[in-house]
């Protein structure tokens, strides 16, 4: 997972129930409400909220912008602070199953590296948003008394400590270098070559390497069907026996071609090829150490060459 | 004469010198008559719509769609005769697939069943150290309630995580259907002889049962991305990676991942891996089913992204070869699917 996604799938990870880290705003109350949701400003215009929070005993949104790096957009910032909750609530479809208004407030996430200047940032322009500071080991909320009772008591401890990575639920976005791209497009096309597909469409090719791709307003989504294209590009530029990669023109999509499947060969043949495949390509995979797993079985194959009649018992067989 | 299921009763003989064979095979078909006519040219349809009898040179499977998923191929022919075309079939298709039973689940299988026989297999093999106490270990005791060795065995720490039940052969007796006796393994595999072929199916649905509502746990678990429909985009994501923990730690978490995704058996795993933050992130390919899914692997625990759609056997499978190739004592973090995994 990229530096830069670790504020968001940090976030993310306070929500996840069963992984290795305590979903302290999950416990707390909170749901996820949405991701990538348009809300309108009351100023003019309208903000993409990355990750809308639900507190619905509370019916408290709390909407989060991550930041990836440590700079504030200021016209974002100030229209983040003129979301009216009606329309959020609107905009992310949020069921309100107690009849009790909606109250809103703003948080942003960063990089615990970042967070100084994200604050001085916001400063500048007048806001107080409190900021949760995601880094590898822990996650704390700064400018808490800002924050809401429900959002400080959860923090109320200080930082939370993570026991691992964040789950990288969002592994990549748009803004994510090309190389990102390449581990999991290679994966989508020796999935392909297994189901021995003879081409995939770049649209395609994007909606199954990002299975949030609909998630994206248009113009992310173009960037990263560019993107998904530059990799399978530079992927069948490193295989040009296996795939071809055929640019958009003015009558059709641009596609790669999928020019050869393991799935021809027999067993072996099969399992060889698979290996073989990705080796060349920019993306990590190590040869197979070349182990006989059965090596040290010399016990059984004494058994073999000496005819012992064995009683071991082989289920679903009778005796012969 | 028109075939009927009852004509299946009375021909699968259950006999002690040739026991009746049923072999699980989990099938993703919209159509699974037409299905099975594609895997055989020899189908004959019976009266009964989800009953079918597909002949081969040796002798007759009895095909049975009552569950869609998990079809029964019943069969008294010679397992040398009955297993290769099941084999070939499931290994050159990307809709077929065994069961692949939890070690708990060959475990305790019966309320009152006496086991005779109990076999666990662990092959550590490229996962586990050479300092380990217990790199291979493959038991098989005949006896009566033969499965308490493995329970001392496994109250030992230093071979808890080396105890994986493969197979088992249990006595069952009931009032009302009669008695079988009851060979198992963990892909699916039954024989049985006896005198109550109702029984036998008994015993297979109920074995089966507890595995799909594992398959199933597993698939309502994915991750279910929802997209509002807007042009603006928006939407929100449901469940999360499935967390598997380990009672041991993983020596070489690189070597490890090589391993697991070496596009060998028994885990047909492609992948493609990168390390980070002290994890290694792999993309992977079940080959088996031709999907996409992911994996972190840290030192005690390993992440598995299963996405919508996907094939919860995917992480059956997975689970059960974990338990044979590197820690037969691993655990599930969500509540639900751990308890299926030990099959309650």
């Amino acid at each position: 997972m990229e530096e830069r996604l670790l504020p968001i799938n940090g976030l993310l990870c306070l929500l996840q129930e069963n992984d290795v880290t305590r979903p302290a705003l999950a416990e707390a109350g909170f749901r996820l409400a949405g991701l990538e949701i348009p809300a309108r400003a009351a100023g003019g215009g309208s903000v993409k909220i990355d990750c809308l929070l639900f507190h619905s005993e509370a019916s408290h949104l709390v909407s989060a912008e991550a930041k990836s790096g440590g700079n504030v957009e200021n016209e974002q910032a100030l229209k983040y602070g003129q979301v009216d909750p009606a329309a959020v609530v609107q905009s992310a479809y949020v069921t309100l199953a107690a009849r009790v208004v909606p109250t809103h407030e703003v948080m942003y996430v960063a990089l615990a590296e970042n967070v100084d200047r994200v604050r001085l940032g916001l400063s500048n322009l007048e806001l107080n948003y409190p900021i949760l500071g995601v880094s590898d080991g822990s996650i704390r909320l700064d400018g808490s008394e800002q924050a809401s009772d429900r959002l400080r008591e959860v923090f109320k401890d200080g930082e939370i400590k993570l026991d691992g990575p964040p789950p990288r639920l969002i592994p990549f976005d748009d803004e994510s270098d090309v190389d990102a791209f390449k581990p999991r497009v290679l994966s989508v096309l020796v999935a392909a070559m297994a189901r021995k597909e003879i081409s995939i469409s770049l649209t395609s090719l994007a909606e199954r390497v990002m299975p949030h791709f609909a998630l994206y307003g248009r113009a992310a989504q173009n960037t990263i069907k560019k993107k998904v294209g530059q990799a399978a590009q530079a992927l069948a530029g490193a295989e040009p026996a296996n795939y071809a990669y055929v640019p958009t023109n003015g009558h059709r999509e641009g596609m790669v071609q999928i020019l050869r499947t393991p799935e021809a060969y027999d067993a072996r043949g099969r399992t060889q090829a698979y290996q073989a495949i990705g080796r060349g390509g920019g993306v990590r995979r190590r040869a197979v150490p070349q182990v006989n797993p059965d090596q040290l079985d010399l016990l059984a194959e004494l058994e073999i060459t000496d005819n012992v009649t064995s009683d071991l018992y082989e289920p679903g067989e009778e005796a012969e | 004469m028109t075939v009927t299921r009852a004509q299946m009763g009375a021909e699968l003989a259950l006999s002690p010198s040739s026991p009746t064979k049923t072999y699980v095979v989990e099938v993703h078909a919209e159509d699974p008559a037409a299905c099975l006519r594609d895997l055989s040219t020899h189908v004959e349809p019976t009266a009964d719509a989800f009953l079918f009898r597909v002949h081969t040179e040796a002798g007759i499977y009895w095909v049975d769609q009552l569950d869609e998923r998990f079809w029964r191929f019943h069969t008294d022919m010679r397992k040398s005769d009955a297993y290769p075309h099941l084999k070939d079939w499931v290994g050159s298709r990307r809709d077929l697939d065994w069961m692949w039973l939890p070690s708990e689940h060959l475990h305790g299988m019966w309320p009152g069943a006496r086991s005779r026989r109990v076999r666990t297999d662990f092959h550590g093999g490229s996962f586990i150290g050479n300092d380990s106490p217990a790199q291979d270990l493959r038991v098989q005791l005949s006896g009566r309630n033969a499965e308490q060795l493995f329970d001392r065995i496994g109250q030992l720490p230093e071979y808890r995580s080396a105890i994986s039940f493969d197979a088992v052969e249990l006595e069952i007796s009931e009032t009302d259907f009669g008695y079988v006796r009851e060979g198992v393994n963990r892909m699916g595999s039954f024989a049985a002889s006896g005198d109550s072929l109702e029984l036998h199916l008994d015993f297979v649905n109920v074995v089966v049962g507890r595995y799909k509502r594992l398959v199933e746990l597993c698939e309502e678990k994915a991750i279910k991305w929802s997209a509002s429909g807007s042009a603006d985009g928006g939407g929100t994501v449901q469940g999360g990676p499935i967390l598997i923990t380990f009672s041991r730690e993983i020596e070489n978490l690189e070597a490890f991942a090589e391993e697991l995704t070496s596009c060998r058996e028994p885990f047909r795993l492609w992948g493609a891996f990168t390390t980070s933050r002290g994890i290694v992130e792999v993309e992977a390919v079940d080959l088996h089913v031709a999907q996409t899914l992911q994996f972190d692997i840290a030192k005690t625990w390993m992440r598995v992204y299963l996405q919508e759609g996907s094939c919860g056997n995917t992480v059956a499978r997975l689970i059960s070869n974990l338990q044979h190739r590197f820690d037969g004592a691993l655990n599930v973090a969500d509540p639900q699917i751990e308890q299926a995994i030990r099959g309650r």
